[in-house]
Parts: C-alpha cells; sequence; structure tokens
C-alpha cells in the first residue's frame, strides 16, 4: 500500500517509455497472419472421435466411442456431464480429450449427450433426469455390454447428478468418478454460491418468466466470475500468439465450447438452484428426488473424487467433504494444479492426472481376458450382480 | 480513524489506482531499456491481477449485489409485460398464444404424471401377487419333494421346478 507522502501517479512517469512503444513490425507481422486465423477459425472441428449413437430418447442420446484400440475391460465407463454446457468438452480436440485418454487405456467408453431443452422441456425435473433418464441410460448400456454395472464419471452438475443418481442406484455402479462436482455448498466463498444467496437471488421469478434458463444469461454469468481474464486476457493473449497456429486450433475449440451454451430446463434449474445451492440439501442427505431421499452413504462403490485447486466455478470446498459422506471403503481423492475446464483440457491433467485415474479405473474393473466384449455379448450376469451385493475392500 | 474509513469507503476508485500505480512502481526500479519488455510484461500482469481483485471484491459488495438484484426485478418484469402485451395480441387476434401452448404442455405432463402413477401402482400389485404364485408354488414343489423322499414311489419327474421365472 502506498504511504500518504507518496504521490502513486509519479511512478507513471518515470517507467522506461520504450516499454509502452508499438512494435510496427510485430503489428504487421500479425496482421499478415489474419488469412490463415480466419482459415483455420473456419476449420475447427471439436468432439471428433468416431462414434455410435446406441440409444435415444427424448432428445438425449447416448455415444459410444469407436476405437482402434482392443478392448481391455469389460466395465464399460459412462460420462455424464452438466446440463448446462454441451459434453464434448470431455473430447475437445484429439490431444485435448479424456474420452480419448479412456480409449487408449482400453474402456469402453460411453457418454450422454442431453440435447438441447425446448420451451416444452421447462416441467422437467430432477427426478426426470436421474430416476428416468439416466436410469434407462444405464440400463441400456449395462445391456448393450453384458454386464449389470457400469464405471460412472460425473463431471461439475453432472458429477453432483451422477452422485444422487449412484445413491439412489448402487447396485449399477461399480465405480464412481467425481469430477469438479459440487456437493457440498455450505462454504459460501465462490462468488457464484454469493450471487445466489436468497437474499439476491430469486429463482422462481426467472424460472416463471423465462420458463427454461435462458443460455445467455447463463454463459454471461459465468463470464463475469473472471471477467479481466474472460474480457481482457483471453483477447490481449490471442493477438500476442496468434502466429501460433497450435494455439490458435485450441483457441477455436475451446471458444466454440464457451460460446454453446443451451437453457436449463426450467424446474431443473429451480430444484438445483433451491435444494441444492441455497438450502444445501444433498450433503444433509434431506434432498429428495422424486418418492426417494437421497443419502450418500449408500455409495458403497471405489469413489474417486477429482478436484481442481484453481476452480474457481466448483471450489475444492464444495466436493471435498463428498468423501467423508459415503459409505464406500475404498475412496480417494486428487486435488490437481488446474481451473474447473482445464481438470479436463489442460495439457497437464492431459500428461499428468488423467493416465493415473485410468490406472485408478482399470485396477477395479473386469478385465476381458480371452472373452472381447462385444454388443449384445451374455456375461455371467446374475453371478456377478450377487457377487457385487457387498461394499468394495479393495485397498486405494 | 472513522473519517480515514468513510473516506476509503467513498473512494474506492481513487484507493484502487493509487494502490496499482504504487505497486506497477514498485515492480521497476531503476529498469533499463533492454529489460523493458520483461518489466511491460510484469506491469501488465501486476496491473491485471489488481484489476481482477478489485472487481471480484466489488462484485461481492453490497452495492453490486443490491444493483444485480434490482436489474435482474426490472429485466424480468420487462419481460413479463412484454410476454402479457403479447399475449392480449394473440388473445385479440384469435391465434393460440405462448400461454396457452404452455397451459396445453402443462395439462399433457399432468396426463402423464398420472399414468405413469397407475401404472407404478399396477407393477407393484403384480410383483406382489408374482411374488405370491412363486412362493405357493416353491412350497407345493417343497412339499412333493418331502412326499418323495418318504418313498412315495417312483412317478413322473417333477422335482425341477424353482420359484421365479
Amino acid at each position: 500500500m502506498t504511504t500518504a507522502s507518496t504521490n502513486p501517479f509519479q511512478s507513471l512517469f518515470t517507467m522506461p517509455q520504450p516499454a509502452f512503444a508499438v512494435d510496427f513490425d510485430e503489428l504487421r507481422r500479425k496482421l499478415a497472419a489474419m488469412p490463415r486465423v480466419m482459415d483455420l477459425a473456419g476449420k475447427v472441428r471439436v468432439g471428433a472421435t468416431p462414434r455410435d449413437v446406441i440409444y435415444r430418447e427424448d432428445k438425449l442420446q447416448v455415444l459410444r466411442y469407436e476405437s482402434d484400440v482392443p478392448k481391455k475391460h469389460r466395465t464399460p465407463l459412462l460420462l455424464v456431464f452438466a446440463l448446462v454446457n454441451r459434453p464434448y468438452i470431455l473430447d475437445l480436440l484429439p490431444h485435448k480429450s479424456v474420452v480419448q485418454q479412456f480409449l487408449r487405456a482400453g474402456f469402453d467408453v460411453f457418454l450422454i449427450d442431453w440435447g438441447v431443452p425446448s420451451e416444452s422441456d421447462k416441467h422437467l425435473t430432477l427426478e426426470d433426469y436421474i430416476e428416468t433418464y439416466m436410469h434407462n441410460v444405464v440400463c441400456r448400456v449395462c445391456e448393450f455390454s453384458g454386464m449389470d454395472r457400469l464405471s460412472l464419471l460425473g463431471y461439475c452438475m453432472g458429477g453432483t447428478m451422477s452422485a444422487m443418481y449412484t445413491a439412489l442406484h448402487p447396485e449399477r455402479v461399480k465405480n464412481f468418478i467425481l469430477m469438479a462436482a459440487p456437493v457440498d455448498w455450505s462454504d459460501r466463498e465462490a462468488l457464484l454460491a454469493v450471487w445466489t444467496d436468497t437474499k439476491w437471488f430469486d429463482v422462481d421469478k426467472v424460472v416463471d418468466t423465462f420458463g427454461n434458463a435462458p443460455p445467455q444469461w447463463l454463459q454471461g454469468s459465468f463470464a463475469m466470475l473472471k471477467p479481466v481474464a474472460n474480457l481482457i486476457e483471453k483477447y490481449l493473449n490471442f493477438y500476442e500468439r496468434i502466429e501460433d497456429e497450435r494455439f490458435l486450433e485450441e483457441f477455436f475449440a475451446m471458444e466454440t465450447w464457451v460460446n454453446d451454451n443451451i437453457p436449463v430446463a426450467g424446474e431443473t434449474f429451480r430444484q438445483f438452484v433451491k435444494d441444492c445451492f441455497q438450502k444445501n440439501l444433498l450433503i444433509q442427505d434431506k434432498l429428495r428426488i422424486g418418492r426417494s431421499t437421497v443419502r450418500l452413504a449408500e455409495i458403497t462403490c471405489p469413489v474417486l473424487n477429482l478436484m481442481a485447486s484453481g476452480d474457481h466455478l466448483v471450489p475444492c470446498g464444495q466436493s471435498a467433504s463428498f468423501n467423508d459422506h459415503v459409505g464406500s471403503a475404498d475412496r480417494k481423492s486428487i486435488t490437481f494444479p488446474a481451473g474447473h475446464i482445464g481438470l479436463s483440457v489442460g495439457s497437464r491433467a492431459q500428461k499428468e492426472l488423467w493416465p493415473s485415474v485410468c490406472e485408478w479405473l482399470a485396477a477395479r474393473s473386469d478385465s476381458t481376458k480371452s472373452r472381447t466384449a462385444g454388443p449384445g455379448g451374455k456375461g455371467t450376469a446374475k453371478k456377478k450382480l450377487a457377487r457385487a451385493q457387498g461394499p468394495s475392500r479393495v485397498g486405494s | 480513524m472513522a473519517d480515514n474509513n468513510k473516506s476509503k469507503a467513498a473512494d474506492p476508485f481513487g484507493e484502487f489506482w493509487g494502490d496499482m500505480f504504487a505497486r506497477m512502481g514498485a515492480a521497476m526500479p531503476g529498469a533499463d531499456s533492454s529489460s523493458s519488455q520483461v518489466a511491460a510484461k510484469q506491469a501488465q500482469r501486476t496491473f491485471f491481477d489488481a484489476l481482477a481483485k478489485y472487481c471480484d471484491d466489488y462484485m461481492r459488495s453490497k452495492p453490486f449485489l443490491e444493483m444485480m438484484r434490482r436489474s435482474m426485478d426490472q429485466s424480468l418484469q420487462f419481460k413479463q409485460q412484454v410476454d402479457q402485451f403479447l399475449t392480449q395480441l394473440h388473445r385479440g387476434a384469435q391465434s393460440p398464444a405462448k400461454d396457452d401452448v404452455d397451459d396445453l404442455s402443462g395439462l399433457l405432463r399432468s396426463i402423464e404424471q398420472r399414468v405413469l402413477s397407475r401404472l407404478d401402482a399396477l407393477e407393484r400389485k403384480v410383483a406382489a401377487v408374482e411374488g405370491r404364485r412363486a412362493a405357493a408354488s416353491g412350497a407345493k414343489a417343497g412339499a412333493s419333494r418331502r412326499r418323495a423322499s418318504r418313498g412315495a414311489g417312483r412317478g413322473p419327474s417333477k422335482n425341477k421346478a424353482r420359484g421365479g421365472r
């Protein structure tokens, strides 16, 4: 802090002037790069890993990813992302793809694409998403793979919903990975938690007026959480690295996703904000989904809790206590130095985090041995279900 | 002290800019032209960090939150008025309005819920009936096995009965 006797503005005039001189050569080079920039912007391809749609229900689709790598694990892996954005963030680019990481490790990877809700979907509740859609998807994936249980990875709000599903249907989930997912809103430090406080935010008015939560409003709110980074630094960085084609590819892919917000079904949004953000019912075992109460202690499968230390959207405090509330004997937490999205697409996460996650999951998945799992394959389903009833005792 | 606090609260902008420039000056003591690029980067970094912190503090402050709530209330009110106007326009033209479609979809939704609830109840009844039948046929099979084991003689084998399907 400045002392009363120092004129802070004086230092502006003593700074080296060349520091602020415009480098015209650099400017000319960057302008000359513009045609190439426009060309790359038009060619960006996201979510490019080949896949098939194996199930459809209303607007939802389940994708099964294809790979030349032989399957080493019979336990299928289902990825569940949030309702707020498109799920291809998990398969953004070939070198920034969580899907590819699991495929290379020999997993059979499925993903729920929730689709884009329309006005007619505004009545959908959390119960519809969890007890109807997710349950149907899980049953379909298990049937497709010939297994009774699957591994579930939930990211962000998708992780919260996956936690609710696993607590309600523990017999269906063999392993559970929670990724940057809020479950405990007692930590009110995050800016989003401040903004959604009942004193400042009336979710009923928003839902009653708009029906679904509008995507532009959601996108604007997320951008305003870090206004300097999102509105100034991002474009300065773009200018500085405009000649780097690799950077441009990643920048445009990321921008495609960031600007691809979708509406959230009104009643789901209302319930999520009220019951989770404002009343924090989930961690207290008081959240009702339909006729059932969600109790995290019902989760007894192996649990891996991934958190990002630099996450401004879901601070670690909103995820960390999950492991203390589940009934699993085998539970592990990893706090990785990354942001909310960097946890999946960051270069360091791709190099260091995801290989170890794949190892963790591989140790807890059924291997293919001599039989290869294929579509419609039948395993010894009843025996596996009978064995799977008790809690896991595998050490982490 | 009270006056100092009042003037700080009254002039948050002045405090921010003063602090920011002081940090920038302190970050670059006697920098020469050869390190001017590095100095500029440092100054930029310091400026953005200070600005980000200021924005974060401001967006948590009561004046901002009240302004956010007011502007949201006004936007919602405006939207509602526009919707009401458009609804009246449609009604005047005897064409279906958004409210009518919303009411219809709400009605379909409640019909769907009622039908699904009835189906759930029927499914539970069927499961209960099947369970009782399985228990009864299991009891019958057990009784016939006991008779056979007491040396009732050979007959057509019906000992493969198991509960369930």
